[in-house]
């Protein structure tokens, strides 16, 4: 049963903007934000704070352009965001890894290999700590945020940091009402 | 030679029962009508939203047991889908960020038919939607929008709606 359209229908849909003018205009919030900031970890912070709010926003973008009715289970969320919504966004996939379910704690990693707003960019020694690409972690708590899942996400792996390959982490957890046992 | 317009209103309801966007599609025919007021549209959504709820609560035992075998929080969302009353009919699309459809039409012989047209074509003004309000930083949930923006979705809106 198909419950996505397929990604090559979705992104042709989408009017497409030179991946250069991303990459730039990433870099320089990222510089102005490290400029503002005092320590590596403010940055951070702000970077998915950022983030937050677009993801809040983008989110009926994805849904309402890849047609999403209702995802069968926690598996299929995550494959709407590591290859849906990475897809359309980005122009690239993750891998998406499931995880062992603790305490109702869904938690998947995302595989990059490659990110277009780390293209060309090198972190210097004294900004080894920055998670360069914290917005997208931020954007996907956004947007899990909207459809009442509560979500962390953090970078295990880097590539700016010599790692061989990107992988983000998502820990969900469904947000439960006041009125709910 | 005016079009014979099904259409009535079309609505948009936030995610917490506020009113988001009215547009009144048909033409009032009699000059002495009262037209309807956006407090009664206000008022109408924050009931409708109430009553949504309501289809949420009281899922009939044989249904609840079906859905009990599913992963708990990926249930069905028995949101309603359409009221019908004796001389109209509201279609509902239910978006899974909480945000509310409405379409108010004429109701003729095939109900199911033009309910699933409405919905598609709520599917295609949920695309524009995001367009007019998500991407636009200064919108936020609970504002209207402002003249230019409003006047633009109307006219969408009603070419979509106004076959």
């Amino acid at each position: 049963m198909q419950i996505r359209k397929s990604n090559k229908v979705v992104v042709n849909r989408i009017e497409k903007v030179n991946s250069e003018l991303l990459t730039l205009t990433y870099g320089a919030i990222v510089s102005q934000i490290i400029k503002d900031s005092d320590t590596v970890i403010e940055a951070n912070e702000q970077l998915e704070k950022m983030g937050f709010n677009i993801g809040q926003r983008i989110i009926d973008e994805y849904l309402s352009k890849a047609e999403i009715k209702q995802c069968r289970d926690k598996i299929d969320v995550a494959e709407n965001i590591g290859k849906g919504a990475m897809q359309m966004f980005l122009g690239v996939t993750a891998e998406v890894e499931v995880l062992p379910e603790t305490d109702k704690i869904f938690t998947f990693n995302l595989h990059f290999t490659e990110n277009p707003l780390n293209d060309f960019v090198e972190l210097p020694e004294h900004l080894q700590g920055l998670n360069y690409s914290n917005m997208i972690a931020g954007a996907i708590r956004g947007a899990l945020s909207t459809i009442h899942w509560i979500a962390t996400c953090r970078f295990l792996k880097d590539q700016l940091k010599n790692d061989d390959k990107t992988i983000l982490q998502v820990e969900m957890i469904r947000e439960k009402f006041k009125d709910d046992e | 030679m005016k079009k014979d317009r099904q259409n009535y209103y079309f609505i948009v309801v936030n995610k917490t029962g506020g009113l988001q966007f009215f547009s009144q599609l048909k033409e009032q025919y009699r000059e002495d009508q009262d037209k309807i007021t956006t407090n009664q549209v206000l008022q109408a959504s924050s009931i409708f939203y109430a009553i949504d709820h309501l289809t949420q609560t009281i899922i009939p035992d044989a249904i609840y047991k079906v859905e009990q075998d599913k992963d708990k929080d990926f249930e069905r969302d028995n949101a309603i889908d359409l009221l019908i009353t004796e001389n109209y009919m509201v279609s509902t699309l239910k978006t899974l960020t909480g945000l509310r459809f409405l379409v108010i039409s004429n109701k003729n012989l095939e109900v199911p038919k033009k309910h699933e047209d409405n919905i598609q074509k709520m599917r295609q003004i949920y695309r524009l939607y995001t367009d007019y309000f998500s991407k636009d930083p200064f919108q936020s949930d609970d504002q209207p929008l402002g003249e230019k923006k409003r006047a633009q979705f109307d006219r969408d809106v009603r070419e979509l709606l106004d076959f």
